[in-house]
């Protein structure tokens, strides 16, 4: 949004009479109720929390209304389980508020041990390590045909699981690696058995999200899921849509949890520029704009002064942190000496106050989860990291690097505040004595170089990894942002056998501290803010299920206020 | 005439295929695997693997081209490798959204660049033809992503009013298609109008000094005659031929307007090829670029013999 607030800048008031011919000719379509926003702007809730979910709950929800949404991102098209162009938002919007209702999700916030919410699942049992055995709800019913008001059964979970364990179908590596899932079986009509070959920790992230849905069994084909119009058991079934522009679902009567859910219908536009979705949302053409379109605390402390107080912010800790890479696979990158000079060369908090405004955390940790679960602090790894130019000088002249030469600083293009980030750096790097030279790339490009082992870059940056992510002899992307050590790799290979929730967040502590005490080759940095604006009339909101995204975690509580 | 055309048309084959080689190979030169676009960060080997298998991108390089190139002669260009769409109902739906945005694009363009340009040349150092030629500075050096992006957002700053997201067939609602396609094609003509008032001007005074102008003129025959039967008509020949290259220039205009005002053209679904590296969607919309634009100027060349009857085709 940097680019549209410059823009904005530099040429305000310069087609104000252009626009103004422009409205005159074509009539309004504004939906705005009111003149110029009244009374000051509304504060943000804490960080980590969500509007006024108390508030919500002890009013009583109306029933009826449109939800209208937007995306800068599209799949093209309906399948749950194949990816598509940018298979973020559309398909998110289809899985998780509208046409399936998976088994569970986890909510990304809360106490250890909580963060499982049953949905279609009504009970799960673990007689041993290596079995699950999960009770569906009865009286659940698919909403359209070929599957019209059929009872969803263990059957249609078998099958789809079964679908799932078979490329190109996207099952993730629980399903596909072949040494995860050992078999699923229908026990009863509603009663199905999971058995892995091993105790496998993430038995439930693995099945959260889309690899979790019940699709109905008539359905599993890629052509057929593709391109027949999507058949769940969610709130929400299939409406209308045109390609490119709009889908529109409405309100399935068949639904489980009667009367919910209590908006009656929802559109998603499809608005590929961030620009018009800020348009959209300041005509109140749609109810909310999420972390996609809102990319700075500048645009959104601009739509709170102009908007006022018909409009609610929330802001959440996010999880896709900043972190510089460097690639273990080249010389002279191998060397911790490097490596320590480069985690003690950069002057983070310069690049927090001058790119993000202030607007985000130093990070010491190196997962996401650490947000919520057993955060490192600075003391925890002070004796190995911290900014120190002198030392970071000292350490590349003992590691005998060729200071002569330089290297490529690859960044992708399309994260402006990773360019920006990516230019502070390299600016701290040359007061050591270390040469780069910022490569914007498209994001295309950065995945291909910096994905398969053994990676053709240098250095670049990474969102930061969650701990079921990595994996000790993977060779995908994260490969080339893993240290290959042998002592991480057994701790990695522990972690994701190690069932207890409370354990496993304790040896993640100490995976970190290793990774800080060998000076990993993926240096967390920071961790920024994500914010998500909405008009008060939207309410029920369910923020510990997800963060920013307006349809993050389970949303049928959700309904609209209006007059 | 017929015999020119259908030369003009044979002479078509030869370029295509010229371009359905550059393009294909260009888009292959490029490292790396496009599966990893699609199939995310996280994609393992036999993932990828299977997903190339599964769109035949493990043939020989030749081979996929040819495959593609025979479908294309079927009339077939084959499947979005995103979304597995078949590439020929997209271009059908999409197309006219595409045409309607060039239509209203162009046709702002020829009239506002012909009308302020005749007047800016009839009426010359006043303070008309000033403003005119101001105003085409003004349009030429303001590229046109800024100027849709200004149209978006400063009307919601200032009024929130923002013209309706969502595209809408014509004939569903011509009220809200219209409030959604004149405004940004009107600043999408912009540039290109300005254009065209500065050629139509300079070839209209250029015109207007001729020798039978003059004599025009001194057959007592009215201003108004002068200038519109005789000296315009003429001087709208390297008018026409701007206007012809202009059709590429929009098409590109068109590409970004459809991103910025969310209408589901050709020109968004080129954009999405383009990013996602779709090699059958960006080969496909390449070639219809192509026939577009030797097209546009195989009709500017006929169009000479309308507007000057010297002129014949052999």
């Amino acid at each position: 949004m940097a680019r549209a607030l410059t823009r904005r800048r530099m040429l305000g008031g310069a087609l104000a009479t252009g626009a103004g011919a422009f409205l005159a000719a074509c009539g309004g379509d504004s939906g705005k109720s009111s003149g110029p926003a009244q009374g000051a702007a509304t504060q943000a809730p804490a960080a980590g929390t969500g509007g006024s979910p108390q508030a919500a709950a002890t009013e009583a929800p109306k029933p009826g209304g449109q939800l209208r949404e937007a995306t800068i991102t599209q799949t093209p098209h309906f399948s749950p389980f194949h990816p598509g162009a940018d298979p973020s938002f559309v398909n998110t919007w289809r899985r998780v508020n509208g046409y399936y209702e998976g088994q569970w999700t986890i909510k990304t916030a809360g106490p250890v041990g909580e963060r499982l919410s049953l949905r279609l699942a009504s009970s799960v049992e673990q007689p041993d390590e290596t079995t699950y055995i999960v009770k569906l709800h009865p009286a659940t019913y698919h909403n359209r045909a070929p599957a019209n008001g059929r009872k969803v059964t263990a059957e249609d979970r078998v099958e789809t699981a079964k679908f799932l364990m078979k490329p190109p179908a996207s099952g993730g590596s629980f399903f596909q690696s072949g040494k995860d899932l050992k078999s699923v079986s229908a026990v009863d009509e509603l009663t199905l058995r999971y058995e892995t070959f091993g105790p496998r920790a993430f038995f439930y992230e693995a099945q959260n999200g889309a690899p979790g849905y019940i699709v109905p069994k008539e359905m599993l084909d890629e052509e057929t899921l593709k391109r027949t119009i999507p058949v769940g058991q969610g709130p929400y079934e299939y409406k209308a849509h045109t390609q490119g522009s709009i889908e529109e679902a409405k309100r399935f009567d068949g639904y489980r949890l009667k009367p919910k859910p209590y908006i009656d219908e929802k559109k998603l536009t499809f608005m590929p520029d961030n620009v018009a979705v800020e348009a959209a949302f300041r005509a109140n053409q749609i109810d909310a704009i999420d972390s996609e379109s809102v990319q700075s605390v500048k645009q959104k402390d601009a739509l709170l002064k102009d908007l006022g107080n018909r409009v609610v912010a929330n802001t959440y800790p996010s999880t896709s942190g900043m972190a510089l890479v460097v690639n273990i696979n080249r010389k002279p990158w191998d060397d911790p000496r490097v490596r320590e000079a480069i985690y003690r060369a950069i002057d983070v908090d310069r690049i927090i106050n001058v790119v993000f405004f202030g607007d985000a955390r130093r990070s010491w940790y190196y997962s996401p989860a650490s947000t919520t679960r057993n955060p490192l602090s600075h003391d925890d790894v002070k004796q190995w990291v911290g900014f120190d130019q002198k030392k970071a000088a000292d350490l590349l002249k003992a590691s005998g690097i060729d200071l002569s030469k330089e290297y490529e600083f690859m960044v992708p293009v399309e994260n402006q505040s990773w360019v920006d980030g990516g230019r502070l750096a390299a600016e701290d790097l040359a007061k050591v004595g270390l040469k780069t030279r910022v490569n914007p790339v498209v994001r295309n490009i950065y995945l291909q170089r910096a994905g398969p082992k053994p990676g053709d870059f240098d250095i670049t940056m990474s969102v930061f990894l969650d701990y079921q992510y990595m994996k000790s002899k993977s060779g995908t992307f994260w490969d080339s942002t893993s240290l290959q050590d042998p002592e991480v790799d057994a701790l990695v290979e522990k972690i994701e056998q190690t069932i207890d929730v409370k354990v496993r967040d304790n040896l993640w502590k100490d995976i970190q501290l290793m990774l800080a005490r060998k000076y990993s080759n993926m240096m967390p940095m920071l961790s920024g803010n994500v914010h998500h604006l909405r008009y008060a009339y939207l309410k029920g909101l369910s923020p510990d299920h997800g963060f920013g995204n307006v349809s993050a975690g389970w949303q049928d509580e959700r309904w609209l206020d209006k007059k | 005439m017929w015999a020119y055309t259908l030369r003009r048309l044979i002479f078509f084959l030869p370029v295509l295929l010229i371009v359905s080689l550059l393009t294909f190979f260009a888009t292959r030169l490029v490292p790396g695997e496009p599966a990893l676009t699609f199939l995310g960060q996280q994609a393992r080997i036999e993932e990828i693997e299977a997903w190339n298998r599964h769109h035949g991108l493990d043939r020989p390089l030749a081979v996929q081209y040819f495959d593609w190139l025979g479908g294309v002669l079927r009339g077939d260009p084959g499947e979005s490798l995103a979304g597995g769409q078949n590439i020929g109902s997209e271009l059908r739906a999409r197309l006219p959204v595409t045409l309607m945005i060039l239509l209203f694009s162009f046709g702002f363009t020829m009239v506002i660049g012909i009308t302020f340009g005749v007047l800016a040349a009839v009426f010359q150092d006043s303070w008309l033809d000033h403003s005119v030629r101001l105003f085409a500075v003004f349009g030429q050096s303001i590229p046109p992503f800024y100027k849709l992006t200004l149209l978006m957002i400063l009307p919601a700053i200032w009024w929130e009013y923002a013209p309706p997201f969502g595209y809408v067939p014509f004939w569903n609602d011509p009220l809200r298609a219209l409030q959604q396609i004149i405004p940004p094609t009107l600043m999408l003509a912009i540039g290109g109008s300005a254009t065209l008032m500065r050629i139509t001007r300079t070839s209209l005074l250029d015109v207007l000094r001729a020798d039978y102008v003059r004599t025009a003129r001194s057959k007592g025959l009215k201003e108004r005659s002068v200038v519109l039967r005789h000296a315009v008509r003429n001087a709208l020949i390297p008018v026409l031929t701007i206007a012809g290259t202009l059709i590429a220039a929009l098409m590109g205009g068109s590409l970004i307007l459809e991103n910025i005002t969310s209408l589901p053209g050709l020109g968004q679904y080129t954009f999405n090829g383009v990013i996602q590296r779709d090699y059958n969607v960006i080969m496909t919309m390449v070639m219809y670029a192509a026939i577009v634009v030797m097209s546009a100027h195989l009709a500017v060349d006929l169009l000479y013999a309308v507007l000057d009857p010297r002129i014949r085709y052999r």
